[in-house]
């Protein structure tokens, strides 16, 4: 694998299903690779073995949160564009998202069409990066 | 009736004091009402539904205004009276006394009409600020209470938009399907409206619905409305 690695595969993660389900659709609809996980643990186990640039992830998830995910993946791969989704927002949680590294922060319920974007925005923006 | 336009409760047997009192409070723009049994001031005071301003003469006949005054703090009030003590008494003791069985303040006979229209408005403040307490609290249990309930709801509403999006995709010119699907895709887009709402509320205002009182999310919110046809 190496340096070479898939421009167009993202992690999502979620611990219901139901959204996993229709986010897996949704991404491989409009063109993406999707890996997902139901947990951070999880998350973190496969990003170990296969590094993926983005990532969308739940806030609200069992033991480890979004929150702690988002530093941890940030900590081991400082380059990945991270996007957190959340059925609660508030002013007071989206600054502790800003400071743990999301770059991003979108409130269920969201459009498809929204989250593909913002997927499509952030390969842009690491093949930008490459160049440099 | 906001609390400050009740009348203040007043416990006295001097009738020279009675007529100077009525005289005075309302030339301070208040109303005042007597309680001329002082047999009856217990039940009377307990019967009453919101928090008053008393005025209660320490020594009458045949009860004492402290045990009028133990006896009403006997009974848990959600926000209390504000019992103020009208003595000839102002030794040290009898103050402490007179505190102590539940009062919240005393003026000494004889008394400066300023002294006692201050003290009432202390009084009155008190009973405000803790009529907003209550308030304040009621409204962080609703808020909370919102967003959980919001945070539940949102997520199948996800799935809901987000499951209608790909069939739309599916449905490929089939006209009626398409048709319904945007129709079960606006439906679910406004519940996401309005639980954005919900979980914007800061203040708390209620409007009327089939007569009873339910919380207004568009005021309260700040936002504009998202009932169409009037809900």
């Amino acid at each position: 694998m190496g340096d070479k690695m898939s421009t167009n595969r993202l992690m999502i993660v979620d611990d219901e299903d139901a959204i996993l389900f229709l986010l897996e659709q949704g991404f491989t609809r409009a063109g993406f690779e999707v890996v997902s996980a139901s947990s951070g643990e999880e998350a973190l186990e496969m990003l170990e073995k296969e590094k993926i640039n983005v990532l969308f992830l739940d806030l609200n998830l069992p033991e480890m949160d979004g929150v702690e995910l988002c530093r941890q993946v940030k900590k081991n791969n400082p380059m990945s564009v991270i996007y957190a989704l959340t059925g609660y927002a508030s002013l007071f949680e989206l600054a502790d998202c800003l400071e743990a590294g999301f770059e991003d922060y979108f409130k269920k319920p969201v459009n498809l069409s929204t989250l593909t974007l913002a997927a499509q925005n952030a390969f842009e923006k690491l093949n930008r990066w490459k160049k440099i | 009736m906001t609390h400050d336009e009740q009348p203040i409760i007043v416990i006295e047997d001097d009738h020279i004091i009675r007529d100077m009192l009525k005289s005075m409070i309302e030339q301070w723009g208040m109303r005042v009402h007597f309680i001329m049994d002082e047999s009856a001031a217990v039940d009377t005071i307990k019967s009453l539904k919101t928090p008053h301003i008393i005025i209660l003469d320490w020594i009458l006949r045949g009860i004492s205004g402290i045990e009028i005054c133990k006896a009403v703090r006997e009974v848990p009030d959600k926000i209390p009276h504000y019992i103020i003590f009208l003595t000839g008494k102002s030794l040290m003791n009898d103050i402490k006394e007179g505190l102590e069985s539940g009062a919240d303040d005393y003026i000494s006979k004889p008394f400066d009409q300023e002294e006692l229209k201050a003290r009432v408005q202390v009084g009155l403040r008190m009973i405000r600020l803790q009529h907003e307490t209550i308030e304040r609290e009621r409204l962080q249990g609703v808020l909370e209470m919102a967003a959980t309930i919001c945070h539940e709801i949102n997520q199948p509403l996800m799935g809901i938009s987000g499951l209608s999006e790909l069939v739309l995709q599916d449905a490929k010119g089939n006209k009626k399907i398409i048709e319904n699907i945007k129709k079960i895709k606006d439906q679910a887009d406004r519940l996401g409206q309005i639980t954005g709402k919900l979980m914007n509320i800061t203040r708390y205002e209620t409007r009327k619905y089939l007569k009873r009182n339910m919380i207004d999310i568009d005021k309260a919110s700040g936002k504009g409305s998202v009932t169409n046809n009037g809900g």
